[in-house]
């Protein structure tokens, strides 16, 4: 190790990260949630704040385009990188809906509503990866994911709609 | 003055290399931690089982730590690499599907996202233990001034009595054994094979009895109840050898267990009386930790059908093998 080197640094006062698209710097603790960050700093309340052991989804954006629980990540480990939260899945230059948001609602996808935000962000992160999902993959998918509406029948019919969604989409694309 | 410290939050510190990790560490003691991922820790200074240390030595920005390499005689994980990573990862599908598998089941893909196998092995009791025993694992530890690999069998022998050291995990190594490069001659010794997502054309010496169970309280994301892997080669007129066992899963700190492999040693895969015998070892000599949802006999009876079963399944799926190759 260069001895003389100032590498050894405590974290600077303010965390760059870009939400959403947009470049923000945090000035709040680096071992902060991400999940308070969103919602106390930045006002953002779409993530919901339950079990904060990373056992529900109900708080899941994501982090470079992969899903993680806000809940368990801290504010230092997203400096330079992107968070997509449910805000800002659907396209902001149409004002529609992503297909994934749409396929919730034709499909009944929720009941209360508390898990769905956390659930279309899962969904969308799969559908990125597998376009055309098999059950077992959609069951590991959502393994983070739980709704106490036991609702799960219509949220996987979404799933499938979604998929179907975004197929059409690209094809007249 | 405890209040406070406890209410502080703790300080960021990120090291450019290992040798400024393992000093960062040497200096701050007790009141550090490493960390990457973070998954665990987080959840023990949720659930209070640990209090948050004043400083974290974020390992994130280490080059070199993370990802999966193919050598010549062994697969190379780097401890920073994402249980996500190995999931996917087709090299360590290819030589190391025992892992793949345990890393396939540990936690939700959120999770895995986050979580480091580095970590996992540093809880002494991740899922992803019995596997890597199985597979014959060394871990590479910095200790300040070189690199030295510990077998992972007798790492947790030792853990708790170097709970306090500042060395840190690098790497973990699996040996390739009974796996045949079929381009061997003509590549120089441990010359790098694999990078990103090319692999070289390879083949198997050996038929391989090879398999990861995990038993938990429900189907999916759940925390293990019992753990078990089992890994040994088939020999041409069926016959197990280098077999090793391992068990794990709770509380229990994961261990090979020998007397099961004992009996597995040298038998025919055939041998009607085998499962029986294999059964009774394995309930004899696994010692789990019970606890009020599933108790201590509970564990040692699932362990004993799990291993049993993936013998079984072994043994047919040579039988239809066998089969099929007449007919």
């Amino acid at each position: 190790m260069n001895e003389n080197r100032a590498a050894e640094r405590p974290a600077a006062p303010g965390t760059e990260l870009y939400v959403n698209g947009n470049r923000v710097t945090v000035c709040t603790e680096p071992s902060k949630r991400l999940l308070h960050v969103l919602r106390d700093e930045l006002q953002m309340t779409g993530a919901k704040r339950s079990c904060e052991i990373g056992r529900c989804g109900a708080c899941m954006v994501l982090l470079d385009g992969r899903p993680v629980n806000a809940c368990l990540t801290m504010l230092y480990q997203c400096g330079g990188r992107t968070v997509t939260t449910i805000e800002g899945i659907a396209p902001q230059e149409s004002g529609g809906l992503d297909p994934v948001q749409q396929a919730f609602l034709e499909e009944g996808g929720y009941q209360c509503g508390y898990c769905t935000p956390g659930m279309i962000i899962s969904v969308k992160a799969l559908l990125d990866f597998i376009p055309d999902p098999t059950d077992e993959e959609i069951t590991e998918a959502l393994s983070g994911n739980i709704c106490r509406c036991t609702g799960y029948g219509g949220i996987i019919r979404s799933v499938r709609r979604a998929s179907e969604l975004k197929k059409i989409s690209s094809s007249d694309a | 003055m405890k209040q406070e410290y406890r209410s502080s939050s703790p300080a960021v510190w990120y090291p450019h290399d290992t040798s400024e990790a393992w000093r960062l560490k040497e200096a701050f003691a007790a009141d550090s931690q490493y960390i990457a991922g973070g998954t665990l820790l987080r959840t023990w200074w949720e659930s209070g089982t640990a209090e948050p240390p004043r400083h974290l030595i974020s390992l994130n920005s280490i080059p070199g730590l993370s990802g999966v390499t193919l050598h010549e005689h062994y697969l190379m994980i780097g401890s920073q690499t994402t249980l996500a990573g190995i999931r996917y990862n087709t090299a360590a599908a290819r030589y190391a599907p025992l892992l793949v598998e345990a890393c396939r089941v540990i936690a939700a893909p959120s999770v895995r996202n986050l979580a480091t196998i580095g970590g996992n092995i540093s809880s002494m009791v991740g899922d992803s233990l019995p596997a890597l025993l199985a597979l014959h694992a060394d871990l590479l530890w910095f200790n300040g001034s070189q690199t030295e690999a510990v077998p992972l069998e007798a790492w947790l022998a030792e853990a708790e009595t170097r709970s306090g050291s500042a060395a840190l995990l690098t790497h973990i190594r699996i040996p390739l054994h009974g796996i045949r490069l079929k381009t061997a001659e003509e590549v120089v010794h441990e010359k790098r094979l694999y990078e990103g997502d090319d692999v070289l054309p390879v083949g198997y010496e050996v038929k391989r009895l090879s398999a990861y169970d995990k038993v938990g309280r429900r189907e999916a994301f759940t925390p293990s109840v019992v753990t078990t892997a089992i890994m040994g080669d088939i020999t041409e007129e069926g016959r197990l050898a280098n077999v090793c066992v391992a068990a794990g899963g709770g509380q229990t700190p994961p261990s090979r267990l020998r007397a099961p492999e004992s009996v597995l040693e040298g038998r025919l895969l055939s041998d009607a009386e085998l499962l029986h015998a294999l059964y009774e070892a394995v309930y004899t000599d696994f010692d789990p930790v019970g606890d009020a949802f599933a108790g201590r006999e509970y564990r040692r009876l699932t362990a004993a059908g799990l291993l049993t079963a993936a013998v079984w399944k072994s043994a047919k799926g040579m039988a239809r093998e066998e089969d099929s190759g007449c007919c």
